[in-house]
C-alpha cells in the first residue's frame, strides 16, 4: 500500500510530510550512537522480510509487517521505516520521492499505535503459553489495517473522487490482513520462546 | 512459483554501469534535480509537460545505461495501484459519459484524470530510476548529508544498505534448510506459521549479529561518525548538467501556467 508520486494533492503531502518528520525527529531522538546499528539492521530485517511473497489464489501479496516493527520498535519505527521506504523508492520502485512522508507517516503512525495498545500486554511474564501468539496476531491484523486506514485517509483528502478506487485497493488487500496477523502471531510467540527479554525491554535496550 | 525473495540488491548496481554517464555526475547534483523534478511532475495539472517530460526521462535512463526490462521491473507495483485508478476513478467523477452501465457512468473526465496521475507516477519513477538507480548508497548518504538530513538517520539508512545483503543471505540459509526438510509454500496456516518462525529467526540473528558489530566497531575506536574518502568536487560538467536540466524544468513549469 504505497501511494505513487502525482496521485496526492499538495496540501495533503505537505501536512503528511510535516507530521512524518515530526515523527522521525522523535524517534531519532530515542536511539544513540549504541543502538544505531541495531535500528539498522532491524530496517534490513524487515525491508527483506517485505520482499517475501505469500501466494493468495491467482495473485501473490508482500508481507509488510507494520504491527511487528511497531511492537519491537515503537517511536524508532518512523526513522526505521523511512530509511526503508527510501531505499524501496530509489532503488526498487515502491511509493514516490514526494510521497515518502505520506508513506512513512500511514507505516508509522501504524507502527506507534500498535506499540502503544500491545505493547504493555506482551512486556508481562507469565501467562498462557497461547497468549503471546494472540498478542500478535491482533498487533499483526491491527497495525496493517490501521496502515491501509491511514492509507485511504491520505488518499480521500487529496481527492474526494478517490472514494471507489481506494475500497477497491483496500479490498484487494483484505487476505493480506489475516495472513499478516497469523505470521506475526506466530513470530511473537517464536521471540516470546527464543529470546523473551526482546519482548520484555524492546531490541533497542542494550 | 509459489516463493520469491529478490535479492537483486548488489547485482543490480553492477548491472547498472557504474561508468555511465551519469555515475560521473556529482550525486549531490542528481539528488537536487531528481528531487526538483518530481515536485515539479507531481503537481503538474496539464497533459503538455508530462508528455515532454516523458521522453526525457528515458534519456536519464539511457545515460544511467540501465536496460528498458529493469526499468519497467520497477514500475510493476506502481502500476498496480494505477490499474485500480483507471478502472474504477472515472466511475466516481461527475461529467461527460464514455461508457453507461445501469446509473454508473464511465466519464470522460475521469479517465483523462486518472491517465495524466498514471503518467506523472511513471514519468517520475522512471526519472528516478536513471538519476538515482545506480548511485551508490554511501554516496546517496553523503549527498543528503549535505542537504541537512539528521545524522542518526543517515547512520541508520547506511547501516540497513550494508546489512540488507547479510539479512538477505541469512533468509536464504533458513529457506534452504526448510526446502531440504520439503517444506512448501501453500496457502494454509502451517505456512503462515512457519514463515512467522522464520522472519522470528531471522530477528533474533540479526539482533545478535548488530550486538558483535557493535562490539567489532567500538574495538576500533567508532564514536558515531563514518569516515569517507571520496570528497565530491563540482566540476564544469556538473554545472552544465545542473544548467541544462534546470532550463528544462524551468520551461516545463513555463508551459504548465502558460501553454493553452
Amino acid at each position: 500500500m504505497h501511494i505513487a508520486d502525482g496521485v496526492l494533492s499538495g496540501p495533503v503531502i505537505a501536512v503528511s510530510s510535516t507530521l512524518a518528520l515530526a515523527g522521525v525527529g522523535i524517534g531519532l531522538s530515542k536511539v544513540d550512537y549504541d543502538t544505531i546499528p541495531k535500528a539498522g539492521i532491524l530496517s534490513a530485517t524487515f525491508f527483506v522480510a517485505s520482499l517475501m511473497h505469500i501466494n493468495i489464489g491467482p495473485s501473490s501479496a508482500h508481507l509488510l509487517l507494520t504491527g511487528l516493527l511497531g511492537l519491537l520498535l515503537g517511536w524508532t519505527a518512523f526513522p526505521a521505516l523511512a530509511a526503508a521506504l527510501l531505499m524501496q523508492t530509489l532503488f526498487f520502485g515502491y511509493g514516490g520521492l514526494t510521497t515518502l512522508g505520506a508513506n512513512t507517516l500511514n507505516a508509522g503512525a501504524a507502527a506507534v499505535i500498535c506499540h502503544a495498545l500491545f505493547f504493555p500486554f506482551i512486556r508481562k511474564e507469565g501467562g498462557r503459553p497461547a497468549t503471546p501468539f494472540w498478542i500478535g496476531f491482533w498487533a499483526g491484523g491491527i497495525g496493517i489495517l490501521l496502515n491501509g486506514l491511514f492509507f485511504a485517509l491520505t488518499l480521500f483528502l487529496s481527492d474526494r473522487d478517490f472514494g471507489e478506487t481506494i475500497l477497491a485497493v483496500l479490498l484487494a488487500h483484505l487476505p493480506i490482513i489475516v495472513i499478516e496477523a497469523f505470521v506475526t502471531g506466530s513470530a511473537v510467540a517464536f521471540l516470546k520462546k527464543v529470546k523473551p527479554e526482546l519482548l520484555q525491554k524492546g531490541p533497542l535496550v542494550s | 512459483m509459489a516463493h520469491k525473495i529478490n535479492f537483486s540488491f548488489v547485482n543490480m548496481l553492477i548491472e547498472g554501469n557504474v561508468h555511465s554517464f551519469i555515475n560521473r555526475i556529482d550525486p549531490r547534483v542528481r539528488l537536487l534535480i531528481a528531487l526538483l523534478y518530481a515536485f515539479c511532475i507531481a503537481f503538474s495539472t496539464r497533459f503538455f509537460p508530462i508528455v515532454l517530460a516523458g521522453p526525457l526521462s528515458f534519456v536519464f535512463v539511457a545515460l544511467a545505461r540501465l536496460s528498458l526490462k529493469q526499468t519497467f521491473r520497477r514500475l510493476a507495483e506502481l502500476n498496480f495501484f494505477m490499474i485500480f485508478l483507471l478502472l474504477f476513478f472515472p466511475f466516481s467523477v461527475q461529467g461527460e459519459a464514455l461508457v453507461q452501465w445501469g446509473s454508473m457512468a464511465y466519464s470522460k473526465e475521469g479517465l483523462e484524470k486518472a491517465v495524466l496521475i498514471a503518467l506523472k507516477a511513471n514519468t517520475i519513477m522512471i526519472t528516478v530510476s536513471g538519476l538515482i538507480g545506480t548511485m551508490e548508497p554511501a554516496a546517496l548518504g553523503k549527498s543528503m548529508q549535505f542537504f541537512g538530513v539528521p545524522k542518526k538517520f543517515i547512520h541508520i539508512f547506511l547501516f540497513m544498505v550494508r546489512y540488507i545483503d547479510v539479512v538477505g543471505d541469512e533468509f536464504r540459509r533458513l529457506r534452504n534448510a526448510m526446502k531440504l526438510r520439503s517444506f512448501q509454500a501453500k496457502c494454509n496456516l502451517h505456512t503462515f506459521r512457519t514463515y512467522g518462525n522464520l522472519i522470528g529467526m531471522v530477528l533474533v540473528r540479526s539482533l545478535e549479529r548488530s550486538e558483535r558489530i557493535m562490539a567489532a566497531m567500538k574495538c576500533r575506536g567508532f564514536h558515531g561518525r563514518f569516515y569517507s574518502l571520496t570528497n565530491f568536487h563540482i566540476r564544469m560538467l556538473d554545472f552544465s548538467f545542473l544548467f541544462v536540466c534546470l532550463c528544462f524544468l524551468a520551461s516545463l513549469t513555463w508551459l504548465e501556467f502558460f501553454s493553452l
